[in-house]
């Protein structure tokens, strides 16, 4: 019995460092759990590609219809507010580095997985996605388009803020690996809409003139006017047209295509693209 | 369109913040872009239609009332007419929204997916039923109502459709069968995804009881539609549709049969008394009718959805609804207790709650978020934002963050203080680009010059910003003519001309043309606008200034005359100069000068002036804009004709917030 009786005197008048251990142990135990269980969730970071564009192109209704089977109508959808991202996979055997691999390779059958970013494209929240383009997860963008081009101006204004993101993400980051941009010329199907090339001319030459009248515009309230030239002048220098080839040899990568989400062609006309950056 | 008349909603819709269409039930199709121009309008750009006290929002004939649920990022949306004045909308968005969030809540904390598993179409159904029936108070009328409003119905029946024989006995059948119709879309758990609207409709031969009820009540009001709800309500064919489209019918015909006892079981014994009287009237001829009709409306994929949904209802569909019924006020019922429980606890549990606010991932109430708010209005009143701007702002960050939960081991501030920074860059944000020059290049078309206009109150400095600009578009190699329109200030005149006579010599080298188109004192302003951009037409000018009159903005009698003003001069761009001194006016000021140009035109930009001399008390910004949602296009920084700069938004945010 006196066995019993030292021990449940000794837990009833503990020492001092006893008392201390265990309360330190209470209380560390649940944060290191915390810091764990927190760390492995965040070490999985999937390629991601954005997606952007002005109001109403169709974004979201790209994104879902990576999601739903082919053949089925996209889901409906509605003017975002907010940035969702979405777990899509291409087949591994598209994949950019896959061409180097045996064709028995398993490894090919895989599907390979990437995140689609969704983002708003109201003019208040394009900050959302600007700020997301020159995080390293970012494999590519897609800008989507309405194919009507029923004002080039808003069309033209965003993808200049793109491409001047891209272009100064690109100059600034140490690896020489370009900036990809997919021009995704979306409701193709429409009456209205617009062949893919005259797109991309009636673009270019929309940011020529748009570069002009930006350069000579008045400074923002911090500039000093000084030194940022380079940072603010898309393409490389020198006037004349722009062009989106001309954006090659800044680190960036343009490339069009059309298609149509009502459709449901889109997951086949990017999936190859999509490959080729993984 | 049967379903048109029956029910009191357009719409109803669940959105994700992120614009995915998880759910929606439609009664009659609503074009989607009224939905879309809410949420820029409301949700994006923070606009508050006059008069509606956020509370709702209309768009042509319709009307939206939301809800939304911060912690999931949901918005749910009824759409109804505007001539109907439903008092139940509130409760059904707020049972709706409880019934939603604690059904699918798991499903929507899953990252990277867009979709739902939901089959919601029941419970929304059972909500409806319960709050129309709730509404509409005084059972026994209806009932009666419906009994005599039979009537009618069936002669017309007769007429439009052959067959049946309609003995009194029979029609009793009939009417039960109609109204077992809602059950079929009730019972069974409808699709995974969102809704199409043909799904949606398809499905929704819908509150046959609704709207017996509705119509019971708006009797007054819906008094010629009357007839027509009624007959619907008991015979949703009402026969006015003959067109054969008699193909699947057989099999749904006997799939009603089989429910309409469900129906019984249900509690509405009222409704029965009058049906089970008026039952006999061939239940076969009827369904086809009914079938014709959404043939009718059926699209081919409809169809197909048909074959496979209907399928596994026949098999469940019997008791769904009782257990319906049960769950959702179960449902219901919890959600509540826990609200009460929450708001009960949080004092009680002392010494937990603290470790809790230590560790953080905290939901976020009212209560808790008062301090915080608190302060961060203090921060704004502190940076010269109008009083009134500051607790709106407040108020709305304060909306958008109840429901949230606070990152592990955040205080409450944290994200708070993030809400407000994205606040303010929201509002500072313009919709449009702001390029000027751009603009210039394309609207002008023709001959007519580019005409820009400014106003403002006295001494805030419209002279001298119109100079800035005049400098700033001679150095782009414009033409330009500036436009004297303050006759009334003695030397008003003379301190354009000499601002002219300062652009002259400064920008001659540079190819730069500048002249002064001057009337003298006493004359009527927008006269002499008028002949100047007349003159500006002829002479070849690019751009006309126009300088006006500084006026105070409560002075009906000086203000009134803005609005012949615009008219006459019909300028391209209105710009008001304001100054960043003035503190709790400024709100009132940019509201006034907004309205002042009559109800087809507005203010296009905002130059706020003297900004070197309130360092970062730059609040004047937030309480404009915020006012009217206009945007700032420049900004007057210190006294040589090069100080006007762009607003740079991160700059602006970052003072404020400092």
């Amino acid at each position: 019995m006196s066995f019993y009786d030292s021990i449940l005197a000794s837990i009833f008048s503990p020492s001092p460092t006893l008392l201390i251990a265990t309360i330190l142990a209470i209380f560390l135990t649940p944060i290191f759990i915390h810091f764990l269980v927190f760390r492995s969730r965040s070490a999985i970071t999937l390629p991601t590609f954005l997606l952007v564009g002005p109001a109403a192109s169709g974004k979201t209704s790209l994104m879902t219809s990576f999601e739903t089977e082919t053949g089925q109508p996209p889901a409906e959808t509605r003017t975002s507010q907010a940035p969702l991202s979405l777990e899509c996979s291409v087949p591994a055997s598209i994949a950019g580095t896959s061409k180097y691999r045996s064709v028995n390779d398993p490894s090919l059958k895989a599907h390979k997985r990437f995140l689609l970013l969704d983002t708003p494209g109201h003019g208040k929240l394009r900050h959302i996605a600007l700020t997301q383009i020159s995080s390293p997860t970012i494999r590519g963008v897609i800008f989507v388009l309405d194919s009507s081009l029923a004002d080039v101006r808003v069309v033209a204004e965003y993808l200049y803020d793109v491409l001047l993101t891209l272009q100064n993400s690109a100059t600034s980051s140490t690896t020489t690996q370009p900036k990809k941009l997919l021009v995704a010329c979306n409701k193709s199907d429409a009456f209205t809409a617009l062949p893919s090339s005259k797109i991309q001319k009636l673009l270019e030459d929309e940011i020529t003139k748009m570069r002009v009248s930006r350069s000579k515009g008045i400074l923002g309230v911090e500039d000093d006017g000084e030194g940022n030239d380079e940072k603010e002048w898309l393409g490389e220098g020198g006037e004349g047209p722009f062009t989106f080839q001309s954006m090659g040899e800044v680190g960036v990568e343009i490339e069009f295509k059309g298609g149509s989400v009502e459709n449901g062609e889109w997951r086949d006309r990017l999936s190859p693209w999509i490959g080729s950056c993984l | 369109m049967a379903d048109t008349a029956r029910s009191a909603l357009d719409s109803f819709e669940i959105i994700t913040t992120s614009g995915i269409l998880l759910w929606s039930k439609k009664y009659a199709s609503v074009n989607p872009n009224i939905v879309n121009n809410f949420i820029s309008d409301v949700l994006i750009e923070e606009r508050v239609q006059p008069g509606s006290d956020g509370k709702w929002y209309k768009k042509d004939s319709y009307t939206l009332k939301w809800t939304s649920s911060n912690d999931f990022g949901l918005i749910f949306i009824a759409v109804y007419q505007s001539l109907l004045q439903l008092t139940w909308i509130d409760e059904l968005l707020d049972t709706v929204k409880r019934l939603f969030t604690t059904l699918y809540g798991e499903q929507l904390k899953k990252p990277h997916t867009s979709t739902i598993e939901c089959h919601f179409d029941g419970y929304f159904e059972n909500r409806m039923r319960e709050l129309e029936k709730k509404a509409g108070g005084l059972r026994p009328i209806a009932s009666t109502l419906d009994t005599s409003s039979t009537i009618p119905t069936i002669v017309k029946e007769q007429w439009d459709a052959p067959p049946p024989p309609p003995m009194p006995g029979i029609m009793k059948s009939n009417i039960e069968t109609a109204h077992s119709k809602p059950t079929t879309p009730a019972a069974p758990a409808n699709l995974s995804t969102p809704a199409t609207p043909e799904i949606a409709r398809s499905v929704s031969p819908a509150p046959a009881s609704g709207p017996h009820l509705l119509s019971a009540n708006k009797r007054p009001v819906r008094r010629s539609r009357g007839r027509r709800g009624h007959a619907s309500a008991t015979y949703p064919s009402s026969g006015e549709e003959v067109s054969p489209a008699r193909n699947e019918k057989g099999k749904k015909s006997g799939k009603n049969v089989k429910k309409m006892r469900r129906w019984d079981a249900d509690g509405n014994a009222d409704e029965e008394d009058p049906n089970t009287v008026l039952d006999y009237s061939a239940p076969n001829a009827n369904s086809t009718d009914e079938e014709a009709e959404r043939g009718r409306d059926a699209t081919r994929k409809m169809d197909y959805i048909d074959q496979k949904e209907w399928g596994s209802k026949t098999s469940k569909g019997e008791f769904v609804l009782k257990d319906l019924d049960m769950e959702v006020s179960a449902i219901l019922k919890e959600s509540e207790q826990k609200d009460t429980s929450a708001s009960g606890a949080s004092g009680a549990l002392g010494a937990f709650s603290f470790f809790r606010n230590l560790v953080g991932g905290k939901v976020l109430t009212k209560a808790n978020l008062e301090k915080p708010m608190a302060a961060m209005l203090d921060q704004l009143l502190k940076k010269n934002v109008a009083r009134e701007a500051a607790v709106q702002v407040c108020d709305s960050v304060e909306k958008s963050l109840i429901g949230q939960k606070t990152g592990s081991f955040q205080s409450i501030e944290v994200p708070v203080r993030a809400a407000l920074e994205a606040a303010l860059r929201k509002i500072l944000t313009p919709t449009n680009s702001l390029d000027l020059l751009r603009e210039i290049q394309t609207k002008r078309s023709g001959r007519r010059p580019y005409v820009i206009s400014i106003v403002g109150v006295n001494g805030v400095g419209k002279s001298t910003n119109l100079s800035k600009i005049c400098f700033f578009l001679l150095q782009n190699k414009y033409k330009v003519l500036v436009a004297a329109c303050d006759t009334f200030r003695s030397g008003a005149v003379e301190q354009l001309r000499v601002h002219v006579r300062n652009l002259k010599e400064l920008t001659e080298r540079e190819g730069g043309v500048v002249e002064l188109y001057e009337k003298g004192y006493g004359k009527d302003a927008a006269n002499i606008a008028k002949d100047a951009v007349a003159h500006g037409e002829a002479e070849g000018y690019d751009v006309v200034l126009i300088d006006t009159a500084g006026r105070r903005h409560n002075d009906q009698r000086l203000m009134s005359s803005l609005e012949k003003f615009a008219k006459f001069a019909n300028p391209d761009k209105i710009l008001m100069v304001g100054e960043a001194l003035v503190g709790t006016d400024s709100v009132l000021q940019a509201r006034n000068f907004n309205a002042a140009f009559g109800s087809d035109r507005s203010l296009d930009g905002f130059i706020i002036s003297k900004c070197d001399t309130v360092g970062d008390m730059i609040g004047t910004l937030i309480s404009m804009v915020f006012a009217t949602g206009i945007p700032v296009l420049f900004l007057g920084v210190g006294q040589n004709y090069q100080d006007l700069r762009t607003l740079n938004i991160s700059w602006a945010v970052k003072l404020l917030m400092s």
